[in-house]
């Protein structure tokens, strides 16, 4: 699964111009330099990908080649570079902007941090392209980084509509409802989502974790259970599923499940904050305080997580 | 207004089917605003009206409801702040307010002596002296002050005097007996050790924006504060203790409550800290010498159950689910919920936000004042929260968040479920921060004063008494400690019923920079047929007594009852 902002999530990359022929003209073939780019880049090697678009904005500096090359440094994680790059490419291509571009360039910001920039970006490329369900979901991704609740429960909503299948954007629509406290809603979009992509976890575990937070008990223990059926150590389920037993009163089978939790990732913040009450519940005291020394060093190292837009799911996986 | 109001009305469709589902005949709460029309008549001063440049101007002010004049109906002290640059020629004072017993008040605030200017904050109350008459504690950014009653309708101002002028940035305040002398000590949390001079102005550091908008600096990048522990001494003065455990880490403190986390009869200590984990403080006193251990985390009330500190501001304590243990709730920032910690026994509690229904219709608001009171008297405590964002930069729909904020209002409908209600005149948008719960025209149900930054006060009157289905019989109990502290503060009172236990607990603590009634009441609902009420003083001394519906009962601390009593834990 994909996130937005990847290549060709909204739309073509911009078409080959007359600059090709200047970079024949210098020896070196653009068209075997970005066919070779995109092979490192669909390979994962960002880093060669970007070393040869970088030699292709140097051969034929067109839109496309500043493009990719945009793109390369947005995969490589150099969101500075690579918003340089993308408005270079927005400032040779079209006169009313390639969408791919303004898509690439919003999510490049929304990365490296500038979210006010990225909304701004992907507002205009919206306006512009009002049909582009890719850029709507960016542009309601980067409403919701932005706790702007509402802004990104409209506009997601509108790209659920251009896209009714996309379970990208009925995840984030759902995820946008939940930061909301509109949990019946988000129990929709997250439920859909799932249906369309049943291997997009975080949309089967934030539909439990909804699920719970009505007092649908039952079914979230359900459905916690379908995900680790799939993927037998996910935390997120196993945390969701531990956080179920633990309310129950059962602190045995929470303490295994937060362990479990662990054993995949033992910074988890939720599963070692409530390991420590299930142990202490239990009267293993020593133990409880072992792992609230856990805790602390874990919420010491680890920034808090954003409000609670963090609350019901990472992004979905890749 | 957007985000509020839609709130609170999906909350209220919400609940609506709940509502129908359970039948007509249940008792409404219904409130109605009469802050001008009884006589409150007072404007808050609080920094910048449309924008913020320091986190001074940002916390707002508290308030008391308090019987000054010993009459037998509670009085109003509004605190009141000021604006940067401004001296006390061009702030405005904080204010008195006799209660004509009916709910009508009168200004005496120059007649009184409490004429006083500066960044007020929040304000607690206690018979310092045990002599009948309460006193005023104001605290502050610079030194606090400290009002003694001289019984004559008169205060003075004692701080330096009684070792209170502490100059913290003083925020929530708690008198408590919690050495079991007697006499009432003392905790005060502090906010931020600020220093104007060196706070970066808005925009001028990365903790200087919210959704991308220069707005002030902090709490994050901005120095905590300790929360400091003082001993009532028997000289009258009150000494700083540094080593009793309370305090000894920065935090950003801003809500106070004491309550009775093991029913072992001595009272503890919640602290509710903005961008910093909660801090509970149990009371290990032993023999007159104060000791707390700070057990936030282990007890599972520093952090929400994502193991995230909230940015906590209100906090209060009751027994929401009739199973005779205190529980808490804890109000937070907007985009985040307000928090129900439920008491699951041994000292130990979970984050039952969610279940209990007081997450989801909370995400909109950032909340303040915050009160569990029987508003309907049927036995159960509801919910209150008064809202208010702190950036008035918010306003005008650059983002999700309104400054002027609705309150919420949460019916209990038995065991601890809530479901958001139509909060009548709470609608309407305010930038609330402190309330003060008590009963100010003497008919049983609670009211609620509110204050707004910059603005008037709002006097909710609880109206549920005169219709609405009418709330239940109730029965009400004054309390005068001889062994204990005179106001009464830190009993336990339990009331054994058919369907079960009801477990309350005298306190003037809570909410948000405020000071509530003293007095208990117990909703009898339909049923006022009742058993006996069992009183724990602080003293230990136990005593029974029989309640009288419809009215306040003066109950008076045994005189010869035996310090040793043993004290049993709950049921």
């Amino acid at each position: 699964m994909l996130l937005p902002g990847v290549l060709g999530a909204a739309g073509r990359a911009p078409p080959p111009t007359r600059a090709v022929m200047v970079g024949q003209a210098r020896g070196e073939d653009p068209a075997a330099l970005l066919r070779a780019g995109q092979r490192w880049l669909a390979a994962g090697n960002f880093e060669n990908a970007v070393r040869v678009f970088r030699r292709l904005t140097e051969t034929a500096p067109d839109a496309r080649a500043w493009y990719y090359l945009g793109v390369a440094l947005l995969e490589s994680g150099e969101f500075a570079d690579a918003a340089a790059a993308l408005r270079r490419a927005a400032s040779l291509g079209p006169p009313g902007g390639n969408p791919a571009v303004a898509h690439s360039l919003g999510t490049a910001l929304l990365r490296g941090g500038d979210s006010g920039e990225a909304v701004r970006v992907l507002q205009e490329a919206a306006t512009r392209h009002p049909g582009n369900a890719p850029i709507l979901l960016q542009l309601g991704y980067a409403h919701y980084t932005r706790l702007e609740g509402e802004a990104a429960r409209e506009v997601l909503g509108r790209a659920v509509e251009l896209s009714p299948d996309d379970p990208l954007a009925r995840f984030y629509l759902g995820m946008a409802e939940a930061a909301l406290g509109e949990l019946e809603p988000a129990t929709r979009s997250f439920r859909e989502a799932a249906r369309l992509a049943p291997d997009l976890l975080d949309a089967r575990v934030a539909l439990a974790r909804t699920l719970s937070q009505r007092g649908l008990e039952d079914e979230a223990r359900t459905g916690y259970a379908a995900v680790l059926a799939a993927e037998p150590a996910w935390p997120p389920a196993l945390v969701g599923l531990a956080m179920l037993d633990l309310q129950a009163g059962d602190a045995e089978a929470a303490v295994a499940g937060f362990e479990a939790a662990l054993a995949a990732e033992p910074a988890q913040r939720q599963a070692l904050y409530n390991l420590a009450a299930a142990l202490a519940r239990l009267g293993r005291l020593e133990e409880a305080a072992e792992v609230r020394e856990r805790f602390r060093e874990a919420a010491s190292n680890a920034p808090e997580p954003g409000r609670s837009l963090a609350r019901t799911a990472s992004r979905p996986r890749r | 207004m957007r985000s509020a109001l839609v709130g609170w009305v999906a909350a209220v469709l919400a609940g609506a089917g709940a509502g129908a589902a359970a039948g007509a005949s249940e008792p409404a709460i219904r409130f109605t605003e009469v802050a001008e029309r009884a006589g409150i008549r007072f404007i808050n001063m609080y920094g910048g009206v449309r924008s913020k440049d320091l986190i001074l101007e940002t916390t707002g002010t508290g308030a008391a409801l308090f019987d000054y004049d010993a009459d037998g109906d509670l009085d109003l002290f509004l605190a009141n702040g000021s604006r940067l640059g401004y001296g006390d020629a061009q702030s405005l004072s904080s204010a008195l307010f006799r209660n004509d017993g009916a709910g009508s008040f009168t200004e005496v605030t120059g007649p009184a002596g409490l004429e006083s200017y500066g960044w007020a904050q929040g304000v607690a109350v206690t018979d310092h002296e045990n002599d009948g008459d309460l006193d005023l504690l104001v605290t502050r950014y610079g030194p606090n002050l400290f009002f003694r009653n001289r019984g004559d309708g008169t205060f003075e101002e004692v701080a330096a005097e009684v070792g209170l002028d502490d100059p913290q940035w003083g925020a929530g305040a708690a008198f408590g007996d919690l050495d079991r002398d007697g006499a009432a000590d003392l905790v005060v949390v502090h906010y931020v050790d600020l220093d104007p001079e060196t706070t970066p102005g808005p925009g001028a550091a990365p903790n200087c924006f919210f959704l991308g908008i220069p707005v002030m600096c902090g709490p994050k990048g901005l120095r905590p504060a300790p929360a400091l522990l003082y001993r009532a001494e028997a000289d009258g003065s009150f000494r700083q203790v540094s080593d009793a455990g309370v305090g000894a880490e920065r935090v950003f403190g801003l809500g106070v409550v004491l309550f009775d986390l093991e029913g072992d009869g001595d009272l503890d200590i919640y602290a509710a800290n903005d961008q910093t984990p909660n801090h509970l403080y149990r009371n290990d006193s032993d023999g007159g010498r104060l000791a707390f251990r700070e057990i936030g985390l282990a007890a599972g009330v520093a952090y929400n159950e994502d193991g995230r500190a909230q940015a906590g501001m209100g906090v209060d304590a009751g027994d929401v689910d009739g199973d005779g243990r205190i529980d808490l709730v804890v109000t937070n920032f907007s985009h985040d919920y307000n928090t129900l910690y439920r008491a699951a026994g041994d000292g130990w509690f979970l984050d039952e936000s969610f279940a209990a229904g007081i997450a989801e219709p909370s995400y909109p608001y950032l909340g303040w004042g915050a009160g569990l009171r029987d508003f309907d008297l049927d036995g159960w405590l509801d919910l209150l929260v008064v809202n208010g964002h702190v950036y008035p930069e918010v306003e005008g729909g650059i983002t999700d968040s309104d400054y002027a904020q609705a309150g919420l209002l949460f019916r209990n409908a038995g065991a601890g479920q809530f479901t958001a209600i139509d909060p009548g005149p709470l609608a309407a948008p305010r930038v609330y921060r402190g309330a003060a719960f008590g009963d100010t025209d003497g008919d049983g149900d609670p009211d609620v004063v509110a204050t707004v930054m910059n603005g008037a006060p709002a006097y909710f009157r609880n109206e549920s008494a005169v219709d609405g289905g009418g709330p239940g019989a109730w029965a009400g109990f004054r309390l005068v400690g001889r062994t204990s502290p005179r106001d009464g503060a830190g009993t336990r009172l339990v009331l054994d019923r058919n369907d079960g236990t009801v477990v309350r607990e005298a306190r003037t603590s809570g909410s948000y920079l405020a000071a509530n009634d003293p007095r208990v009441v117990f909703g009898l609902g339909d049923a006022p047929e009742t058993g006996p009420v069992r009183l724990t003083w602080p003293s230990g001394c136990r005593q029974t007594v029989d309640p009288a519906v419809g009215q306040y009962q003066l109950v008076v601390e045994p005189p010869r009852c035996p310090a040793e009593t043993p004290t049993a834990p709950p049921p």
